[in-house]
This record gives structure tokens, C-alpha cells and sequence, in this order.
């Protein structure tokens, strides 16, 4: 987008594109459920579908807001084609808490099979200068799925599934 | 991972057999001070800002706000000083797909803090993903401040002039 140097062809933008966003997501979601319904049988009810933060186009992971949600021990991500030219491998999903084990939707075998993840706690600081965590997961997508729709589905666990993890001190 | 240099560069070593590299790297966190509110504009500036006798970056500085892409640091103070600072313990997370480097950012005196995050995997092709949180910048001395990320290379690393960053998610320019 050229023109954006000066901060209120930028901001212009950003509103517009904010906009286009809004207008469209509808649709989208429309067409996604139909496509999930046609793979794996799956009825998406209107509004369950949330958009996952995809706003910074360099990102090498897609961030899926379902963090927000600690009461569902079910849910269902759905990441859509990557649009941009670097393919993602990555998908990064905020969990609400460590426990949960993902499955994948295989549509050779048409059913979900449970594949390994990472899961990190992490740290943040709110803004008083407080701590507060979450949970991240990775799931590599590569060499899983060929579609251009990838199904997750993630339950919840007894045990927490958390990566180890270690305290290293630079200075020694 | 290295250690912290005596500038305060947390320091990394990137290990490519294929490739032949073998490569040190530090990444910090720098602010620049913007013009104090009083110069940011020739009306407000009051006295002993008479605009007959500013230079014309003061006049230019006090006329103009920083935007998307102006980034212009005071004129009486245009160098980078230390953010905040990172405590001596890293978090060290490693997965089956992924290893995370967190790095805490925490001056509670200065209220300064960040968050930063170094990752690498082998999903990530050859992609070393930095990812930093910043709180929100405090500006209670009356004074805009720019953040920045730094990446210092050693082991005479020579770039030939040369870098690249990524054009709206579309490919990698060089410039």
C-alpha cells in the first residue's frame, strides 16, 4: 500500500481495511462452515466461529483467540488457506489452560487422529507491572493435510500436557 | 545461548552445518527520546524558543509529529539509551517442534517492561522469530519515546551493505 508515510493516510487505512474486515468476515464464515460441513459432517452454528487474529501478514503463525473461552472443554479451530506468499507450518493456539490434546481431521481416513503438540506457559505483564500466564500451543500443519482447510479439534485432559521448560542464568 | 555483552546485548549462537555458519548475535532493547512536549510546537515552545534563532531541524522538529514511517528522535538527545533491564534468568522452554528463549524486561523503578520471546524451529525454515511485548511506554517526564529492537552480529559478520525486510507479507526486498 503506497502513500501510508504520512499518519493519516495510515490511520485511513487501517479504518478502511478495519471495514473491509467486517464486511466480509460474514461471508467468510458462511463459506467456511459450508466447507466444514462438507468435509467432516460437522454443523457450525451461526456465530461460533471466531476470527483468529491474522492482521500482521509477516506473522509465521496464526493466533487463535479461544484462550478467552475457560469453560468449554470442546473446541474446534478451523484455519482456512494461507493467503500470503510464506506458507505457514506453524499454528499457534492460546489455550485457555494447558491441558488439552489435539486431533486432527484426516481426510483420507475421514476422522479426527491425535497428533503431538507443544504446549508452553507463558508469561506476560499486565500493565500495572502485575504477572499473569497462558498457555500456547504448536501444531505443526506440514506433510499432514494437503487441503487447503486444516480441522482441529481440541479436548480437554485430566493432566496438564505443558512442555518442560528451565531456568538458564546467562551470566554463569 | 551466549551470555549479555558489556552493552547489553543478550547474546545468541546460531550453529548451520549446512550452510558452514557459525554465528554470534545479540538482540537488545534501545529507546530514543522524542522533543519534550514544550518544543513540540514553535507556539507552545514559550521562552527561550524563539523561532528566529531555532536551527531548522528544531523548527522542522517542533512543526512535524512522528507517524508511521517518520521516526526522529530529539535534536538535543538523538542517541539510543538502554529500555529497561533483562533479568539474569531466562526461561528456556523446549518441545518436540519448537524451543523458546523468554527473556523478562523489568525496570520497575523506570516502569519499563517487556516481554521478549526468541524462537526457532525447524517448521519455521530457518526463520528465527522474535517476538516482543512491550507494556505500555511511560510518559509521565513529558517525553515520546521510541523503542526499538537491535540485532548486533559478531564474529566480523560483513552484510556487503546489504539487507532485507519483508514487504507487507508479499517477499523480501532488499535495501
Amino acid at each position: 500500500m503506497a502513500g501510508t508515510s504520512t499518519q493519516y493516510v495510515a490511520d485511513d487505512y487501517a479504518f478502511r481495511m478495519y471495514k473491509a474486515f467486517n464486511t466480509s468476515r460474514p461471508e467468510f464464515t458462511k463459506d467456511i462452515a459450508k466447507i466444514v460441513k462438507k468435509m467432516a459432517n460437522i454443523d457450525i452454528k451461526d456465530g461460533a466461529l471466531r476470527q483468529c487474529r491474522e492482521f500482521m501478514m509477516n506473522d509465521t503463525v496464526v493466533d487463535c483467540p479461544i484462550e478467552q473461552d475457560k469453560t468449554s472443554k470442546e473446541f474446534l479451530v478451523v484455519v482456512h488457506s494461507q493467503q500470503t506468499q510464506q506458507r505457514r507450518h506453524l499454528l499457534r493456539i492460546l489455550l485457555p489452560t494447558s491441558n488439552y490434546r489435539a486431533f486432527l481431521w484426516n481426510q483420507l481416513k475421514s476422522e479426527f487422529i491425535a497428533v503431538e503438540a507443544d504446549i508452553f506457559e507463558q508469561k506476560h505483564f499486565d500493565k500495572k507491572g502485575g504477572a499473569f500466564s497462558d498457555s500456547v500451543m504448536y501444531l505443526p500443519t506440514d506433510n499432514l493435510t494437503t487441503d487447503e482447510i486444516v480441522i482441529v479439534k481440541l479436548l480437554k485432559t485430566e493432566s496438564s500436557q505443558e512442555t518442560n521448560r528451565a531456568m538458564i542464568n546467562p551470566a554463569t | 545461548m551466549q551470555g549479555v555483552s558489556e552493552k547489553g546485548e543478550v547474546l545468541f549462537k546460531y550453529l548451520n552445518k549446512a550452510q558452514g555458519l557459525d554465528q554470534i548475535f545479540g538482540v537488545n532493547l534501545k529507546k530514543y527520546l522524542a522533543a519534550k512536549d514544550a518544543e513540540l510546537s514553535v507556539e507552545k515552545a514559550g521562552d527561550g524558543a524563539n523561532p528566529l534563532i531555532m536551527t531548522e531541524y528544531e523548527k522542522m522538529q517542533a512543526q512535524t509529529a512522528e507517524g508511521a514511517y517518520i521516526f526522529m528522535p530529539a535534536w538535543d538527545d538523538p542517541l539510543p539509551k538502554q529500555f529497561s533491564k533483562v533479568k539474569e534468568d531466562v526461561i528456556y522452554q523446549r518441545g518436540k517442534f519448537l524451543e523458546q528463549w523468554t527473556l523478562i524486561y523489568d525496570d520497575a523503578k523506570a516502569n519499563e517492561r517487556a516481554v521478549l520471546r526468541v524462537r526457532f524451529s525447524e517448521f519455521l525454515q530457518e526463520i528465527i522469530e522474535f517476538d516482543v511485548e512491550l507494556n505500555p511506554i511511560p510518559i509521565d517526564d513529558g517525553r515520546g519515546k521510541d523503542v526499538t529492537v537491535n540485532f548486533k552480529f559478531f564474529n566480523g559478520f560483513d552484510a556487503k551493505g546489504k539487507f532485507w525486510t519483508d514487504s507487507n507479507g508479499l517477499e523480501m526486498q532488499d535495501r
